[in-house]
């Protein structure tokens, strides 16, 4: 970050303050809907992490890049918000889904609603162990290259690869349970 | 290729990352077996809402939120944006006090003491009699 604007940010300078959400807003929306699966919730994670990564900037040493700080800090903040809202989190038991004929495809005769999918995706990803669903998450909803959710979580490259790997397994193996569940 | 098998690679077959070989397989097998043509679509479906849910984007004033929370140092003062909740509870707190007020208002101009005229005559015996005196009910009511 280039040592104007943290100097701006310091002094709560209103219009840096307003460059600085607009350059971060989208990644940290990204990374906490990822978490959360919900925009509302999203939304006001996000306000969070703003607000705390402003009020926090002289803290900021630039050991990493900005974008890594902030992210790191969505994530911690997601996580905590989901602990504490864990009543009413998003979590459903994978039920039956609503059968809708398909008017399309003729090889099945059942078709899944959006929102199941939806609700089966956000159980999905919440049940994948923390480290898994947190490379999924930067992969996949901030296009994160290896190299950069290296960055964030502090593991090797190769473990990177590896973590994702295996979410993208157990993913698969959710969404079929969920599928078998339903259709079998 | 069996459905344990197509299980374990469905998701690099989705995403291109597999051998020739390995997708003949996984091709053939689908084209015999609706359930895992099923579970196909369920991962497409959902790699596809993922793709969805990244086109979307914070609330357009969320600067000004976290503005105005900066200014006013109050960390914790987060306004819950694109959720009318709050704008709902509100309301119903107004309609309320507006019933309750209206309530008020229309028994307030219900109840009046009785000064009924010697001219109507339906209204109670023992009040007509108080006003017109010696008048019996029995002609006022038949006349």
């Amino acid at each position: 970050m280039e040592e104007n604007l943290h100097k701006k940010l310091v002094n709560k300078e209103p219009l840096a303050i307003r460059q600085f959400v607009n350059d971060h807003k989208n990644v940290v929306f990204r990374t906490c809907m990822g978490y959360v699966q919900n925009e509302d919730d999203a939304n006001d994670i996000t306000q969070e992490v703003l607000i705390k990564v402003i009020q926090s900037i002289h803290q900021f040493k630039a050991k990493s890049s900005i974008k890594t700080w902030v992210t790191r800090i969505a994530i911690n903040l997601s996580l905590n918000y989901i602990r504490d809202n864990k009543k009413h989190n998003n979590k459903t038991k994978l039920e039956k889904a609503d059968y809708f004929l398909s008017d399309e495809e003729s090889e099945s005769d059942y078709s899944l609603s959006r929102e199941e999918i939806k609700k089966n995706l956000s159980e999905a990803i919440s049940q994948l162990p923390e480290r898994q669903q947190e490379a999924f998450i930067l992969f996949h909803y901030n296009d994160y290259s290896y190299r950069e959710i290296s960055e964030i979580t502090g593991d090797s490259e190769s473990s990177v690869e590896s973590l994702l790997q295996r979410a993208r397994k157990n993913l698969q193996k959710k969404l079929a349970v969920f599928y078998t569940e339903n259709f079998m | 290729m069996n459905c344990k098998e197509i299980e374990i690679w469905l998701y690099d077959y989705v995403e291109g990352r597999i051998s020739d070989s390995r997708k003949t397989s996984i091709e053939k097998h689908l084209s015999t077996c609706n359930d895992c043509k099923m579970q196909l679509r369920v991962l497409k479906e959902t790699l596809s809402v993922i793709e969805e849910q990244k086109t979307l984007t914070p609330a357009d004033n969320i600067d000004s939120y976290v503005l105005d929370a900066i200014l006013s140092n109050n960390e914790r003062k987060t306004i819950r944006l694109n959720n009318f909740r709050w704008i709902q509870q509100i309301a119903a707190v107004i309609l309320i006090a507006f019933s309750i007020g209206s309530g008020i208002f229309i028994g307030n101009n219900l109840y009046q003491p009785e000064t009924y005229s010697s001219e109507s005559n339906f209204w109670s015996n023992e009040l007509y009699i108080e006003n017109t005196g010696s008048i019996d009910i029995e002609t006022i009511l038949y006349e």
